[in-house]
């Protein structure tokens, strides 16, 4: 196939769905907003041209590849933004041998929970606001799968951190689910930094870089910031993936509608991290001590994740630490070199992961299922090698440890990101207490921030 | 000596405390046997609107359906004013003229027109200015009235005048609203101007003495208009305990999620939980690290007992503190009570006492955590109320909040009498007081009472006047031959729209309602469920049953075992593997396979269908059914197994009671009913009830198979019950959610049945098929207009894993009719009754009747309140949306990751349920009905006390008689001039969604 019908095709996978999001925008302001047909229509006609429009591409890359032994990166879409001091940033969007698997994946995934969604939303008061927050996130995460740079990954990161938060407080008549929300939100704020900071580092060594462009040599990144912006970028996809000690703000983000927790955090935000460095390694040159940290931090979580997912009592918590165990394995895999491996281990869990999501409702009659086919009650003290391995009192002591663990996580001044909450606040009124000095009023102050002074 | 027993003494006080706290938590068991019950169980001593004012006051839950619902329904008609008349006649509100021409009962009236909202200075301030409350009166009231009070009003000495004035003033002078001081400051009002009143002028005036007399009603009354409930909690103590509790409490109870649990459940709760805090664990919260040795070793009561005397909390203080303390997380403390009272299904058992002393426990913990961390203490986040105040909406409790919303109710109300404002300033002193008197108490409970009783009275008048214009109908008609088959259903209401397609194809069809069980209460032991009680919860069986290979199909039927347990073996792999770490990468690398389920589960569900048909055609042969084994001479060493004695009673009990034993047909089918959905934990609150929440496909069976044994018949004619000899009995089963029925042991039917059974058969497709489609008018997401696409839909809908409403279950319930079909039969009852067969003219002596009142009653009033309390307070007795739902500990569910256990029933099950008591129309005279009432003390106490609205309704003098709230029967005497009639009814239903009329098939 001709290349610039290629790239236009290839184009339409992002402005499907961009076009679908502006439509809805418009719709918001009009009666139509409460008429499901409507937008259930607009929605599925985007998420399944932006499907059928990936398809072609990847069907094109696979016959390049037999064709002529490797793929060329496809540039989709290019629109310059802004440019100061002779930097200039471009919104630019390609298609490539690593990430069309993982466009394929967003739009299949999106495409199954949007189907799925418009029946389990279905008269619920939040229906267009919750078709508008996944057509934003699928837009956010074509542009982190899509994009040319780490400053146009930054952009897509943002869209999936607001939406992410949203879809948590989705259900606004509890406060906790608002907490739990903000909570996420907090975690994904604090780990934005890195890959802020990186992404500007990134682009100020290397003016207007595109990944691939070099083919198979990597960046040369000034030696003194060659082992800094790797650290950022990790720290922003541990963030991302919930990785130890991020992993808090997973569980608590299972207060949203099934679906979107199954599109989140089964399938695609959860991996976003895993993307990032993936990319990070295909682009860069990362330093040993880098991929040390890397396979470390991924060790950490997998075996947390593992433990707090054996002594979750309830479905959605359990599936949530298993998922974020499995990224560990990834961050593992990753920083081994083993991309290849990575890819199609993400690409599974996503899959089996929001399936399992999807479907978590029916565990109880799974149950029933089970135990009318055997005939007795189940006994699941044998699942698993680490139950088995210990017994008596030291099993007890794991259950203790593991349960105070996941508390710790639930709720609880002793958390991370509560601690990193905590002290925003205390700044923040500090800062009130500064303005109110320099105003010149008396400050009234309550016997509390008395306290934090002592 | 004596202080040792005054210690025993005080732990009994304390248990009994604790014993009688546990009836105000849900009383729900496990949800995967969901039995429907009344919500409010503990309060049926009360009269019903008394229980609901009660439990709001413990539970802070809404009595009723909002005003403003109500109000709209007047508009839509749904509430007429006849009914608003007759709801208020139960109320000595008298209609003659009292003051200025209005009657007591106008007022009431106009008070009913007017729901008081809470308002901010602000809103209050945008209803009256920006939406011109004040330029216009009402528009019911008509010019000569406006002519007449501005008259009235221009007739105001000036110096009263100013008293008025300035008692206004005073009342709303911290409100620090300009615009409320420069209404009365206007020149024209205290001026009196010359010309006369304006319509404004008296309009503010209006306003002026609502505001007085609002203060006089507050004074009178100082909880008048705030019907809300403070929740007195230490939100950030309750923010770190509860999670852990909840945690904590469902690792205990859970049957099967997680793979590691507390060491030792054997020794209760509490034990469990000392057990886990002696662990020296790194990872404990640090302010759970206090000292818990003076608790350890104790029993539950013990240490309830030590922190109640720390916490200085005596006497009459300590029912009130538990009550609070477990009310908090009601839901989990009531799975508690459930294990406690070794509820089946519940592996572990704990009790509320443990529940309650390991809250207290970290409380205190927490609570010493907090006082020595003061900088933790609260900050913005914690000091936010439990519920989420919404922008705009008042503080209830604000006194100037309450007189805003009491005068701005009274505003309104005043212009519908109508009535000037000088006029009631000038009342006298009696008059006014006495005003201010009924105002008082016609506040919001009251009005809501009037409200439902109206609401429910309209729908009830209809359902009445439909069954009289049925009878006389009927009476036109001649009487229909002699049926040739019979079909016995559940007398669920769902199977109402059933019975009437199959005797809409046919008069030779005859049909009859009996509880789904169909009298064999017995558990099961059958090749591919394990033992359990099929029959009504509060049975304990005796008997049980055995289902086995037949001879020579073993191989065949143990093989399919195989598969069977291969596939749940499967499911069950992935499910708890996946959580592993080595086998859980080894799934994600292969995850892609699960591309297929999901597609297809969600793109097309009912592929799932057809492919499991599909499996068990080819499969299974009919042959290879298994054998039922009854009775002792099958097996010698078999105990509880049912006598031939046994057998015949059952059967003949079924058989007098519903009238069938008159006249049998040569084929009786016996139908039992039960539900099929994925992925929906509900599920069993859809199966039959009377089966204790399980399918009753096997009931069904047996009961025919019982019927057709010679020996049993041998016995029945002994004891004067004849079955022909060429009646054969036919056990049925019928899936109410794809609406499928399968037939069981067709090797009963001799070739003259045969022939019967394959048109019946071929009938009962096209039954189901409109069946489908009548349902299909209620899913509003779908518009099929056919029967083939009403078949594929239901179907497709059942095996949708998104579909969070499978079917509608009970919902729109109200009606239970007792008595023989005749009276109901031609009738379209909208799936809303549940219809019980019962023939009086064998029961003069209402022994059978009280019988099956005992099942009838509680089971359908069960239904009827756990919709009823779910619909008008979905977050309080409900469980909310389904949407975020997530299944904990194999036993209920939560909302979102970390909630109270929800109970009751979710949003989508209750949306288009009508909240209306159910009413029970019993043929029979209504003397005997209230003697039945005496003789059965438990029916006779929720009946006298209005949990349920009973009629009685004799056929041959096409009276009924309603029960009225003093307790004795009055006659319907209300009319209709014509009752619709229809020639069959699916053409009734196409396109429709709304609850219908009952209109009449011709």
């Amino acid at each position: 196939m001709n290349s610039t019908v290629l790239e236009l095709i290839g184009s339409v996978v992002f402005i499907a769905p961009l076009v679908t999001l502006i439509l809805l925008s418009f719709i918001g302001w009009t009666p139509l907003k409460s008429r499901e047909n409507v937008i259930k229509g607009i929605v599925a006609t985007g998420q399944s041209v932006a499907l059928f429009c990936a398809l072609v591409v990847g069907v094109a890359f696979v016959r390049q590849y037999f064709s002529t032994g490797r793929i060329l990166p496809l540039a989709v879409i290019h629109h310059p933004l802004f440019s100061f001091n002779h930097h200039s940033v471009d919104f630019n969007l390609q298609l490539d041998g690593m990430n069309i698997w993982f466009v394929l994946m967003a739009t299949v995934l999106s495409n199954i929970v949007g189907v799925f969604s418009r029946h389990y939303l279905h008269r619920d008061p939040g229906f267009y606001r919750f078709f508008y927050l996944i057509v934003l996130f699928l837009v956010g995460v074509l542009i982190v799968f899509m994009g040319s740079s780490f400053q146009i990954i930054f952009m897509g990161w943002e869209f999936v951190g607001i939406t992410s938060a949203l879809l948590i407080s989705f259900f606004t008549l509890r406060r906790e689910t608002i907490d739990n929300a903000l909570h996420a939100f907090w975690a994904y704020r604090v780990s934005d930094i890195g890959l802020l900071v990186g992404s500007f580092l990134v682009a100020a060594s290397i003016p207007g870089h595109m990944f691939g462009e070099l083919g198979a040599h990597r960046y040369p990144v000034p030696s003194e910031l060659a082992l800094i912006i790797p650290l950022l970028f990790l720290f922003s996809a541990m963030g991302k993936s919930a990785q130890f000690p991020y992993s808090s703000w997973l569980p608590r983000a299972m207060e949203g509608p099934t679906s979107s927790s199954a599109i989140f955090y089964g399938g695609l935000s959860i991996h976003a991290g895993v993307f990032l460095l993936l990319r990070m390694r295909s682009e860069l040159m990362v330093p040993t001590p880098v991929l040390v940290v890397m396979a470390a931090v991924g060790l950490v979580s997998c075996v947390y994740g593992v433990l707090l997912s054996q002594v979750q009592s309830d479905v959605k918590s359990a599936l949530a630490y298993a998922s974020l165990s499995q990224v560990g394995i990834m961050f593992v895999e990753i920083s081994l070199g083993w991309s290849q491996i990575a890819i199609l281990h993400c690409i599974g869990h996503a899959f089996l992961r929001t399936y399992q999501i999807l479907k978590c409702s029916s565990i109880i009659h799974q149950f029933v299922d089970f135990e009318d086919a055997h005939q007795h009650d189940i006994d699941r003290a044998k699942a698993g090698i680490l139950p088995l391995l210990i017994a008596g009192p030291r099993k007890g002591r794991l259950f203790s440890f593991s349960f105070d663990l996941a508390l710790r996580a639930a709720s609880g001044p002793s958390d991370i990101v509560t601690t990193l909450e905590r002290l925003s606040r205390f700044f923040q009124r500090g800062e009130g207490r500064w303005l109110a000095l320099i105003a010149g009023g008396a400050t009234t102050q309550n016997p509390r921030q008395r306290g934090i002074r002592e | 000596m004596s202080s040792s027993h005054a210690v025993a003494n005080e732990a009994t006080v304390l248990h009994r405390i604790i014993e009688e706290i546990a009836h105000y938590l849900p009383s729900q068991g496990p949800i995967k046997t969901f039995v429907h019950h009344n919500t409010l169980h503990h309060f049926e001593d009360l009269e019903f609107f008394d229980a609901l004012d009660a439990a709001s006051d413990i539970y802070g839950a809404n009595t009723a359906l909002p005003e403003t619902t109500y109000q709209g329904y007047v508009d839509q008609g749904r509430i007429t004013h006849g009914d608003l008349n007759r709801a208020l006649q139960d109320y000595e509100y008298l209609g003659e003229p009292w003051i200025y021409g209005i009657s007591k009962r106008k007022i009431v009236r106009s008070l009913l027109f007017s729901a008081p909202i809470p308002l901010t200075a602000e809103t209050l301030r945008w209803r009256l200015l920006e939406k011109r409350y004040l330029d216009k009166f009402h528009e019911e009231v008509s010019p000569q009235k406006i002519k007449h009070i501005r008259e009235s009003d221009t007739s105001v000495p000036e110096a009263t005048l100013w008293t008025w004035l300035t008692a206004y003033e005073e009342l709303v002078r911290d409100w620090n609203q300009q615009w409320l001081h420069e209404l009365v400051r206007a020149p024209e009002l205290a001026h009196n101007p010359a010309d006369g009143w304006s319509e404004q002028d008296s309009l503010r005036l209006l306003w002026i003495a609502s505001i007085i007399l609002a203060r006089d009603v507050l004074q009178l009354n100082p909880r008048y208009g705030s019907n809300h409930h403070p929740t007195h909690q230490n939100t950030q103590v309750e923010e770190l305990i509860n999670p852990y509790l909840i945690k904590f409490t469902s690792s205990f109870l859970d049957s099967g999620l997680a793979h590691l649990t507390p060491a030792d459940r054997t020794h209760g709760l509490l034990e469990a939980f000392f057990h886990h805090m002696s662990n020296a664990s790194l990872t404990r919260p640090a302010w759970l690290r206090g000292d818990l040795e003076r608790y350890r070793g104790k029993s539950a009561e013990d240490v309830i007992s030590l922190i109640l005397g720390e916490k200085r909390v005596e006497g009459a203080q300590v029912r009130e503190f538990l009550l609070h303390k477990a009310l908090i997380l009601k839901g989990w403390g009531g799975l508690v009570h459930q294990s406690e009272l070794h509820v089946a299904g519940i592996s572990h058992t704990a009790t509320l006492a443990e529940f309650l002393a390991a809250r207290l426990i970290l409380e205190t913990l927490a609570e010493g955590y907090l006082e020595e961390h003061p900088y933790l203490q609260s900050d913005a986040l914690a000091e936010r109320p439990f519920e989420i105040n919404r922008p705009g909406v008042a503080d209830v409790h604000d006194e100037p909040t309450r007189i805003r919303t009491t005068a701005y109710h009274l505003f309104h109300a005043f212009q519908l009498f109508p009535v000037a404002g000088s006029e009631l300033l000038r009342l006298n002193a009696e008059e006014r007081s006495e005003l201010v008197r009924i105002i008082n108490e016609f506040d919001s409970p009251r009005r809501l009472r009037v409200w439902h009783k109206a609401y429910e009275w309209n729908l009830y008048a209809r359902a009445a006047i439909a069954l009289q214009h049925n009878n006389r109908k009927r009476n036109e008609k001649e009487r229909f031959q002699e049926s040739v088959c019979q079909l016995v259903c559940c007398i669920d209401d769902r199977e109402e729209s059933f019975r009437r397609y199959i005797e809409e194809i046919s008069d030779d069809y005859e049909t009859f309602g009996t509880a789904g069980f169909f009298g064999v209460d017995a558990e099961f032991h059958s090749l591919y469920e394990r033992p359990a009680p099929f029959c009504p919860v509060n049975v304990v069986p005796t008997h049980h049953i055995e289902f086995r290979p037949k001879r020579g199909s073993e191989q065949r039927l143990f093989g399919l075992q195989k598969i069977n347990t291969l596939r749940s073996d499967l499911d069950m792999f992935v499910e708890s593997h996946s959580r592993s770490l080595v086998r859980g990468w080894l799934l994600a690398l292969g995850g892609l396979l699960a591309l297929f389920p999901l597609s297809i589960s969600t793109l097309s569900p009912r592929f799932t269908h057809r492919f499991q048909a599909f499996l068990k055609r080819t499969l299974l042969n009919p042959a290879d059914e298994s054998a039922i084994i009854f009775a002792q001479e099958d097996d010698p060493v078999g105990e509880g197994r049912f006598t031939v004695d046994e057998m015949a009673h059952r059967v003949r009990t079924l058989l007098i009671s519903t009238g069938l034993s008159k006249q049998l047909a040569p084929l009786v089918v016996i139908m039992g009913h039960g539900s099929f959905s994925t992925n929906n934990p509900f599920r069993s609150a859809y199966d039959c009830g009377a089966c204790g929440g399980r399918p009753g496909r096997m009931n069904s069976r047996v009961f025919a198979a019982m019927a057709n044994r010679p020996d049993v018949r041998e016995k029945l004619r002994e004891l004067g019950v004849q079955i022909p000899a060429k009646t054969t009995f036919l056990g049925a089963f019928h899936n109410t959610c794809t609406d499928e029925v399968e037939y069981f042991d067709l090797d009963h039917l001799n070739d003259a049945n045969s022939k019967i059974f394959d048109t019946f058969k071929m009938d009962v497709e096209k039954a189901r098929a409109r069946n489908a489609l009548e349902r299909c008018r209620r899913f509003d997401d779908t518009k099929v207009s056919t029967v083939e696409e009403a078949i594929a839909h239901v179907e497709s809908r059942a095996h949708h894993i998104a579909q969070p409403r499978p079917e509608y279950g009970h919902a729109t319930n109200a009606l239970c009719v007792v008595g023989r079909r005749d009276i109901t039969r031609g009738l379209f009852l909208d799936r809303r009754a549940f219809l019980v067969s019962y023939d009086k003219t064998v029961d003069p002596d209402i022994m059978m009747l009280r019988t099956l009142l005992r099942a009838v009653v509680p089971v359908c009033m069960g239904i009827n309140l756990e919709y009823l309390f779910s619909a008008i307070d979905n977050q309080k007795y409900g469980a909310g949306t389904k949407l975020p739902h997530n299944v904990t500990s194999l036993l209920g569910l939560m909302t979102g990751y970390c909630s109270d256990l929800r109970t009751g029933l979710p949003a989508q099950m209750v949306e288009i349920h009508e909240p209306v008591r159910l009413l029970l129309v019993i043929e029979h005279e209504p003397a005997k009905v209230q003697e039945l009432l005496e003789a059965e003390p438990q029916i006779g106490k929720v009946i006298r006390n209005h949990w349920l609205s009973v009629m009685t309704y004799s056929a041959e003098t096409n009276s009924l008689h309603f029960l009225d709230h003093s307790g004795a029967f009055v006659p319907f005497e209300e009319q209709a001039a014509e009752v619709k009639s229809i020639p069959s009814s699916l053409p009734w239903v196409i396109g429709k969604r709304e609850h219908l009329e009952f209109p009449l098939i011709r």
